[in-house]
């Protein structure tokens, strides 16, 4: 809902910017929105949209390289191939690479359009936390809203996500609703949550967070998010040292791709073999094409022993897959 | 992270021990919103702290800001309460740290929406075959109806907003009582329907749509219509007459949602069952369980005639998301990561039995009666809205001034906490009854209190 929630902010405010009142006259009618998001993002952007009234096919795709990254020297074309109040939707960590995009150059092609640049972050945005990961978020604070989770890599319990906007006035004026039986806060005086959500009654989200955040300490979430970075690093070079083994993707975060005997049929009976194995667990995704092991390490636990153990157990399915493929 | 036991038991023994003592907590927050800020605040430290003492220090420093609507005496809004059953649920969610997005995140948690829900549907007489899904509130619950709505009326009209989007696309009427709760007008904006669009029906005196001018209104619309019904309204706990939406809406093919966030419950009274009659024949119905179900915060659920509309609304499906056998949670709400709501939801459930939820809801509504006939004896006091369900609302002295000055000396003196409203021009004092632990000893102390407050306001201000 953090995408939900920061995209009405860009619609009201983009809406407003082309002269349209969208709290009077909803989007029937209004002036065509135009969304210009990278090839590879994660579809809860699609849904948010929907969720918005603006459909698939008001969705430009930009096309994205080998790691899921928006091309953005296809940005100021695609930008330039329509008019219109635009948004403009870049993603810090891809959802099978934990690839970034480039939100500098992003930032720069939308800079003196009218557009909105909001960046899903849902894990990635966390590598701003860390000043070694840093590099790969640059640019993200030049954008105009924000989503991410504290449920994923703060590693609170489910379900807590965070939208920030940049323009707090379209933010309010997007979420806000005043009822006279709700005594609610002088606006300057105090926050009243449900001004910034589209929740209503809602659980106390920030009593988990706010512990966490103490427990921690700034130097315990950095630490917590290179960790699982190198957990993953560990997990590549672990996995990728076996013959026939491919890591897929740049493994520049927490994600690693994994792909046995370059084979669809024994990826996937690979990946079968260690959900029943019970060492560990992980899913499959397909990644251009491609079946593919996907592993997240978002996790304070995980120890090295962990990756260890759990590596190993990755290449006994290995083994046990191809030797079954073979036996056929 | 050293000694988890250690860390779990504090915050057990916390628990029991502030359950042990409600009786004689405030019913009212004692800090202001600064003082708190202040309290909790702080820069970021580099370090982190042992973790007992960050749940130490978090107790102390929010314990003066909380509000008391785990007792019995809290009137304020509708919130309910939370039976100890659901809590501990709750706790045991937390810990087990379940992702219900689908049935490979948790197949534990994905079952046990799909039972709750299915026992859910039953209490409230909802038909057979109905799609479900636990959202954070009845906000959340009529945003994912409404959009439901929108998908299915302009699907009729030979429109697919999902890939077309709102703009350009036939016009949808939305017809809502005058007295609608304000979170329809919310979800209609999120919806991308604004205000223009919505077209205000008729309320009777007791904020109940008036089904003749429903039916005015919809003579002769043939375009796609939804029509927002309201089970419970929120100042008075009216019910609309949903029989009679329900043939309207019928006769102009219009989309029936029904906003029930606390009074479809009555349907799970033989009682009260009375008041929702009708309500089966919705299209799509909203209600809270954290609300008169009593379970924590936040759970809210949307019930749908027609799981494919609805499906099609919400549904997401990407390669990375596997799929299992069965129903997967995500697919009927708007969020995909989601905290594992049905765990309480089905501990309510058990612990109270349909009778439970019945003696629940009953009880409630007795207490709300006997608000109205202790207070309504005073001389001056006058009870505004017929007590059908669990509110009250009271005036006194005919007199604005007076009855804010009532509300607030009843808030600073802490016996009870209840909010004020404004009722068709008129200030009034609300009462909601909706916790599982008003007791009659608590109502009656709570209505000496407020009359001793509207003795020494009506002194104060005469």
């Amino acid at each position: 809902m953090a995408h939900v929630t920061a995209l009405a902010a860009a619609r009201h405010r983009i809406l407003e910017r082309a002269g349209w009142d969208l709290a009077r006259d909803g989007l029937q009618g209004a002036p065509r929105i135009r969304v210009i998001v990278g090839e590879e993002r994660h579809v809860t952007v699609d849904r948010a949209l929907r969720y918005l009234g603006i459909g698939s096919a008001q969705i430009e795709l930009v096309p994205a390289d080998g790691e899921g990254r928006m091309m953005v020297e296809l940005l100021p074309d695609a930008l330039a191939g329509g008019d219109g109040p635009t948004i403009v939707c870049a993603q810090v960590g891809n959802v099978n690479t934990g690839s970034c995009d480039d939100v500098t150059a992003i930032a720069d092609a939308v800079e003196g359009t009218d557009a909105w640049l909001h960046v899903d972050g849902a894990f990635g945005l966390w590598a701003a936390a860390s000043p070694r990961l840093r590099h790969l978020v640059a640019g993200s604070e030049r954008a105009d809203s924000w989503a991410t989770d504290a449920h994923k890599w703060l590693n609170v319990p489910y379900d807590s996500g965070l939208a920030f906007c940049a323009d707090p006035e379209a933010h309010r004026a997007a979420m806000s609703v005043r009822a006279s039986y709700l005594e609610q806060s002088d606006a300057d005086a105090a926050r009243d949550q449900m001004d910034w959500v589209p929740e209503f009654s809602r659980r106390a989200r920030g009593f988990p967070i706010y512990a966490a955040i103490r427990a921690l300490g700034s130097t315990g979430i950095i630490a917590m998010v290179e960790r699982c970075c190198g957990h993953a690093t560990h997990f590549a070079e672990l996995l990728g040292a076996e013959p026939g083994v491919e890591i897929l993707n740049e493994v520049v975060l927490n994600q690693v791709l994994v792909r046995f005997g370059d084979d669809d049929a024994l990826t996937q009976a690979t990946i079968t073999g260690v959900q029943q194995d019970g060492t560990c667990w992980l899913s499959g995704t397909v990644w251009r094409g491609k079946a593919a092991m996907r592993i997240s390490v978002s996790n304070w636990r995980t120890s090295d022993d962990d990756v260890e153990r759990s590596a190993g157990a990755i290449l006994e399915a290995a083994a046990r897959a191809a030797g079954a493929v073979r036996a056929q | 992270m050293s000694d988890v036991h250690d860390l779990f038991r504090l915050a057990a023994d916390y628990a029991a021990q502030f359950h042990d003592t409600l009786d004689e907590r405030p019913v009212g927050p004692r800090a202001s919103y600064d003082e708190l800020v202040e309290a909790l605040g702080g820069p970021l430290a580099d370090e982190g702290s042992v973790d007992a003492d960050v749940v130490s220090e978090l107790i102390a420093a929010a314990e003066p800001g909380l509000v008391g609507s785990q007792t019995g005496r809290y009137f304020g809004f509708v919130f309910g309460s939370a039976l100890p059953a659901s809590v501990a649920a709750d706790w045991v969610a937390s810990a087990w740290d379940q992702n219900g997005f689908s049935v490979v995140t948790s197949p534990a948690a994905a079952a046990a929406e799909e039972v709750a829900a299915g026992w859910l549907a039953e209490l409230l007489g909802l038909p057979d075959g109905v799609s479900s899904g636990f959202v954070t509130g009845a906000q959340g619950a009529n945003t994912t109806g409404l959009a439901a709505a929108r998908q299915h009326v302009l699907a009729a009209a030979g429109w697919d907003v999902a890939r077309d989007g709102l703009a350009g696309s036939p016009r949808i009427r939305v017809l809502a009582g005058g007295e609608r709760h304000v979170t329809i007008d919310r979800s209609l904006r999120l919806l991308g329907l604004g205000s223009s669009a919505l077209e205000l029906v008729r309320a009777d005196e007791q904020g109940r749509m008036r089904a003749d001018a429903l039916r005015d209104a919809l003579a002769g619309s043939g375009g796609p219509a939804i029509v927002c019904a309201q089970a419970g309204n929120v100042n008075t706990g009216a019910v609309d007459p949903l029989g009679e939406i329900a043939d309207a809406c019928e006769a102009a093919g219009a989309w029936l949602h029904v906003d029930g966030a606390f009074g479809l419950w009555a349907a799970a009274s033989p009682r009260l069952r009375h008041l929702t009659e009708g309500c089966e024949r919705a299209d799509s119905w909203a209600t809270d369980a954290h609300k008169w179900l009593n379970v924590p915060y936040d759970c809210g659920v949307i019930f749908c005639r027609h799981p494919q509309s609805h499906g099609e609304a919400m549904a997401v499906a990407a390669s990375y998301l596997q799929r299992a056998d069965g129903r997967s949670p995500s697919d009927w709400v708007p969020e995909s990561s989601r905290r594992a709501r049905g765990f309480a939801v089905w501990a309510a459930l058990r612990s109270l039995g349909r009778d439970g939820v019945a003696d629940l809801v009953d009880r409630c509504c007795g207490h709300a009666r006997a608000f109205a006939d202790l207070l309504g004896a005073e001389p001056g006091v006058e009870i505004l809205n017929d007590v059908v369900l669990n509110q009250v609302l009271v005036r006194f002295d005919d007199d604005d001034e007076t009855t804010r000055e009532v509300v607030g000396r009843v808030q600073a003196d802490g016996t009870c906490w209840l909010g004020g409203t404004d009722w068709q021009g008129r200030a009034a004092m609300r009462i909601s009854v909706s916790s599982f632990r008003t007791t009659s000893e608590d109502v009656e102390r709570s209505a000496e209190a407020i009359l001793t407050a509207a003795r020494s306001a009506a002194a104060a201000v005469g």
